[in-house]
C-alpha cells in the first residue's frame, strides 16, 4: 500500500475490516421489483475467510457486486451500510469507487477467460493495476509483475508475462487474474465461485494457493460458492443465502455438524457423499423462489417440512439459535430452541417490526 | 463393412441377461484432424481404451475437462467417427455402420446432454420436442405417439399441460426432465448420460439422481454416466472408469475404487475432492501444472509429466523430494519453451542474434534451483544442459537431461495391470513386481480416513 491509513496500525486484528448491515439491493425492472439482496449484515474480520453459499438466484453475487460498488442499472443498492475500515461506501462518488476497487477491495471471478482481456497480454494487465494504484511504471512494473506471477505459483514467469490468455490454461488463468488482484495488496479479497469452473485437481491447487496467500498477507476473504465440499474446505465461518437474505450463519464445524435451518439441513442432505451408497438421495421439494416482495412471511415456509401457521405470517429475523451460543444465528421461528414456541414466534415478531423498511423507486 | 448383417436394434429381443456385456469396447481410438496438409499431428482425444458396460449397469467415466470422455460416450454412439478399434453393442460393431443402420441402432442407444439450455429448441413446444425421436423413426399413429409423449411426461414427473409449453417456461431442473423425456422416448436399452447434472444446484441434482435411478429400475436401463463430479459417481454407479489424456487409468467395482484407489492418478483425483465435512482434514497430493496437450502426449505413461509417485532412476532413489521437483519443474519448463511458437518478427530477430529466447535462463535456475541444496552428481548434469542451451541447442539439452533423469515411465506405455479383490485394472508401471505400489507413498489420511 502506498498510503497508510493511520487507523491500521492501532487496530487490533480483532476488529472487523469490513461491515455489512441490513444491505438491501433491488433490481427495478417493468414487471416487478426484484429484492435481490434483502436485508443481508455480516462482518469479515483481517485473516478470516467468510463462505457464502447458496443455490442459483440466491443473492450470493449480487451481495459482492455491492460490495464492489458493481451493480448496475436497473439495480441499486437501497439500503443498509457497507464499511470498510469504518468508512461507509453506500455514498461514495465514483471517483473513490475507483480508488477502493482493485486498491482496497479486489475481486476474482468465475470465468478466467471473461475477466482477462484477451487482447492485452497478462503482464500488460497485471502493470495496468500496478500503475494506477502504485504508479509503478517500466521496468519496476515488470519486475512486480514477475514476482507477483511467481507469487500465484506461475512457473516460469518471465515468459509468461509476454504471453496472452489464450495461451493459458484455465487454472493458470485463474491465477493470473489472482495476481491482478493482488497486485496492489488489498486487504480484502472478494472470490465470486473462483473454482467453479475449473476441474478438481486445478480447484484443489487454487484453492491451496488461496490459503498460502491469505496467511502470508493477513487477507481478509469473502468466499462464494454453491459448493458445500469447497466451503467446508477454505471458510472459518459460513453464511448460508436464501431468496436474498442470509438464513443462517455460523462457523464452519457448527454448521456442518449442527445445522439448523431446516433449509441448511435439506441442503446439506442432498449431497450425494453424506448419503449412503445406493439409497436415493434425500431432497427439497420445490423450487427456490424469486424474492419479489417484502419479506412479511418466511421464503421458505412453503417448501419447509417443519412448517407452521405463523411461519406465513411472521418474518423470521436472526436469532442465536440457544443463548448459550452466541455464534450461531438462524432466522427461523422455531429458534431459539431453548424457549417456548410462541416466546420465539414473539421475540422475531416484536424484532422484526423494529427493523421493518419499505422500498421505494 | 461387417460381414454379418447387423441386426435392426429396435427389432432385436433383448437376448442379454443382466450382467452379461451390452456394449464392448475394443482398442477404441478417436482422433480429431489427422490427415490432410496442414493437419500436423492428430489429436488423441481417445486413445486405445478397452472395457465392457454390462446389462443393467451404470458405469461412471470420470475425469477432468479434456480428458476425452464426451468424446468417448459420443463416439459409442457414433456422433463420432472412431479412428480405430471397435464398439460392439449387442454383438455388432457400431463402427462399421452404415448412415441408415446408425440410425436404426440409435433407437435402442440414446443420449441425454449437459446442458438443458442448448440441447433443447427454443422453438418447439415441449410436446414437440418429446415427439420429435418418435416422428423420426415413424413410431406408430400420429395418436399414439402424442399419448405416448403424456405417459413420457408423467414418467419424468411433469404434468400433462406442459405438453404446450416452451423449454424458457421451466427451470434447469425441469428442462433436463424433458431432456431425459425424450432420451426415453423409444424405450431404449442404454443410455448415454453426458455430465447430465453438472448444470444443476445441489437439491435439484439430488432430484434428477434419483429420477434416473428410478427409471433404470423400472426400465432395466444400461447407463453411462459420464461426469467430473466424482461424489456423484460414487453414489450413483456400479463400476467406474477413471480417463486421463485419453486413456483409462483405473476401472474396477465403483465401491473398492473409491475406498482404495491404486493407480497414482485416480489417489491424487479423489484426494483432491473436498469434502463435505470440515472435521476431515485431508493430506492432500496437489498435483503440479495441467494435462499436457492431446496433440502431443507425452511417451510412455500418460501421466508421467504429473506424477507424483514417479519411479526414479536407480542412482537418483534417495534424492531429496524437493530437489527431485526442481528437477521435474526445470525439465517441464524446457518442454513448454520447446513448444512455444514465436512471432515472424521475433523469429527473424532470434535468427540475426538480436534475441536470444534463453536470455532469462539464470533467472529460471535462480527460481527451480535457488532455495534447493542441489547435489554434486545432479548439478554437473545440471550444468552440462545449461551449457548446451547456451550454445544454443536447447534440443540436445532437453535429450540429455532426459537420458540422465528419465525412468521406465517415460520411456514405456504401462500395461493395465489387474489390482485389488474383483476385476479391477489399473494402468501403471509401479504394480510390476520390484516396485513399491502407487498407494506405498501416501499418507493414511490422503483420501481423509
Amino acid at each position: 500500500m502506498s498510503q497508510v491509513d493511520p487507523q491500521t496500525t492501532t487496530e487490533s486484528s480483532k476488529d472487523p475490516i469490513l461491515e455489512v448491515e441490513n444491505l438491501q439491493t433491488v433490481f427495478f425492472t417493468d414487471k416487478e421489483t426484484i429484492r435481490a439482496v434483502d436485508g443481508v449484515s455480516f462482518d469479515i474480520e483481517p485473516g478470516e475467510t467468510v463462505g457464502i453459499v447458496g443455490e442459483s438466484g440466491s443473492g450470493k453475487s449480487v451481495t459482492a457486486r455491492s460490495i464492489m460498488g458493481l451493480v448496475e442499472s436497473p439495480g441499486r443498492v437501497v439500503g443498509g451500510s457497507i464499511r470498510l475500515r469504518g468508512d461507509e461506501l453506500t455514498d461514495n462518488t465514483k471517483q473513490e469507487w475507483q480508488r477502493i476497487r482493485g486498491g482496497q477491495i479486489a475481486m476474482v471471478f468465475q470465468d478466467p477467460l471473461t475477466s482477462l482481456n484477451p487482447v492485452y497480454t497478462v503482464g500488460n494487465q497485471i502493470k495496468e493495476s500496478l500503475r494506477l494504484h502504485q504508479g509503478l511504471r517500466g521496468k519496476a512494473a515488470t519486475e512486480e509483475a514477475i514476482n507477483l506471477l511467481e507469487a500465484v505459483g506461475i512457473p516460469d514467469a518471465p515468459r509468461r508475462i509476454k504471453e496472452y490468455p489464450h495461451q493459458f490454461s484455465g487454472g493458470m488463468r485463474q491465477r493470473a487474474v489472482i495476481a491482478v488482484a493482488l497486485a496492489c495488496d488489498p486487504d480484502v479479497l472478494i472470490c465470486d465461485e473462483p473454482t467453479t469452473a475449473l476441474d478438481v485437481t486445478i480447484q484443489a491447487q487454487i484453492l491451496e494457493l488461496l490459503h498460502d496467500l491469505q496467511e502470508e498477507r493477513d487477507l481478509a476473504i469473502m468466499f462464494i460458492t454453491h459448493d458445500m465440499g469447497v466451503i467446508a474446505e477454505i471458510a472459518d465461518r459460513v453464511n448460508v443465502m436464501y431468496a436474498g437474505e442470509i438464513i443462517e450463519s455460523a462457523p464452519v464445524d457448527e454448521l456442518f455438524d449442527n445445522p439448523k435451518h431446516p433449509y441448511t439441513q435439506g441442503l446439506l442432505g442432498s449431497i450425494p457423499s453424506r448419503n449412503p451408497s445406493g439409497e436415493p438421495l434425500a431432497t427439497i421439494e420445490g423450487e427456490v423462489p424469486t424474492p419479489n416482495e417484502p419479506a412479511t412471511y418466511c421464503r421458505f415456509a412453503d417448501r419447509c417440512p417443519e412448517a407452521f401457521d405463523e411461519c406465513e405470517a411472521v418474518h423470521p429475523v436472526a436469532v442465536e439459535v440457544s443463548e448459550t451460543d452466541a455464534e450461531h444465528t438462524a432466522s427461523c421461528l422455531l429458534y431459539p430452541d431453548d424457549v417456548s414456541r410462541d416466546e420465539a414466534v414473539e421475540l422475531h415478531r416484536s424484532r422484526g417490526a423494529a427493523t421493518e423498511t419499505e422500498v421505494d423507486r | 463393412m461387417s460381414l454379418d448383417a447387423p441386426t435392426p436394434a429396435g427389432v432385436t429381443e433383448a437376448d442379454i441377461a443382466d450382467g452379461e456385456p451390452l456394449v464392448e469396447v475394443d482398442d477404441l481410438k478417436t482422433y480429431y484432424g489427422e490427415g490432410g496438409l496442414l493437419g500436423g499431428a492428430p489429436v488423441k482425444a481417445v486413445d486405445g481404451v478397452n472395457f465392457d458396460i454390462k446389462k443393467g449397469e451404470t458405469l461412471g467415466l470420470v475425469g477432468e475437462s479434456g480428458c476425452g470422455k464426451s468424446t468417448l460416450g459420443r463416439t459409442l454412439i457414433g456422433l463420432e467417427q472412431a479412428t480405430g478399434g471397435s464398439v460392439r453393442y449387442k454383438g455388432t460393431d457400431i463402427t462399421q455402420l452404415s448412415k441408415t443402420q446408425l440410425n436404426e441402432m440409435r433407437q435402442d442407444v440414446q443420449m441425454v446432454f449437459q446442458d438443458p439450455e442448448s440441447s433443447l429448441n427454443e422453438r418447439m413446444t415441449v410436446g414437440e420436442i418429446i415427439k420429435e425421436p418418435l416422428d423420426v423413426h415413424d413410431w406408430q399413429t400420429p395418436q399414439d405417439r402424442r399419448n405416448r409423449v403424456r405417459e413420457l411426461l408423467d414418467t419424468v414427473g411433469l404434468q400433462p399441460e406442459h405438453y404446450y409449453r416452451y423449454p424458457f417456461q421451466f427451470s434447469g431442473g425441469q428442462k433436463q426432465r424433458i431432456g431425459i423425456a425424450r432420451a426415453l422416448a423409444l424405450n431404449p436399452d442404454f443410455i448415454i448420460l453426458d455430465e447430465p447434472v453438472s448444470a444443476l444446484d445441489a437439491s435439484v441434482q439430488a432430484k434428477i439422481l434419483n429420477l434416473l435411478n428410478d427409471l433404470q429400475d423400472e426400465f432395466g436401463l444400461t447407463y453411462l454416466f459420464i461426469a467430473h463430479d466424482l461424489a456423484v459417481v460414487e453414489h450413483v454407479c456400479d463400476r467406474v472408469a477413471v480417463m486421463y489424456l485419453g486413456n483409462i487409468m483405473e476401472l474396477g467395482d465403483s465401491q473398492e475404487l473409491f475406498d482404495d484407489p491404486a493407480n497414482p492418478y485416480t489417489l491424487s483425483l479423489l484426494s483432491a475432492i473436498p469434502e463435505p465435512d470440515p472435521s476431515v482434514r485431508k493430506n492432500r497430493i496437489t498435483l503440479r501444472g495441467t494435462p499436457p496437450s492431446p496433440r502431443d502426449p507425452p511417451s510412455g505413461c500418460p501421466f508421467s509429466t504429473r506424477c507424483p509417485m514417479k519411479i526414479r532412476p536407480e542412482e537418483y532413489q534417495d534424492l531429496e523430494p524437493a530437489v527431485w521437483e526442481a528437477i521435474e519443474v526445470f525439465r517441464e519448463v524446457l518442454r513448454e519453451r520447446s513448444k512455444v511458437e514465436y512471432s515472424p518478427t521475433e523469429q527473424v530477430r532470434q535468427l540475426l542474434g538480436m534475441s536470444d529466447p534463453y536470455d532469462d535462463l539464470d533467472d529460471i535456475l535462480a527460481e527451480e534451483f535457488g532455495d534447493v541444496d542441489v547435489p554434486d552428481k545432479v548439478q554437473q548434469h545440471i550444468d552440462e544442459a545449461v551449457s548446451r542451451i547456451r550454445n544454443g541447442d536447447p534440443e540436445s539439452a532437453r535429450e540429455y537431461l532426459r537420458e540422465e533423469f528419465a525412468s521406465e515411465c517415460e520411456a514405456e506405455r504401462p500395461e493395465l495391470h489387474p489390482v485389488g479383490e474383483t476385476d479391477r485394472v489399473s494402468l501403471c508401471h509401479r504394480h510390476k513386481s520390484g516396485y513399491d505400489e502407487p498407494n506405498a507413498f501416501v499418507d493414511e489420511d490422503v483420501l481423509g480416513e
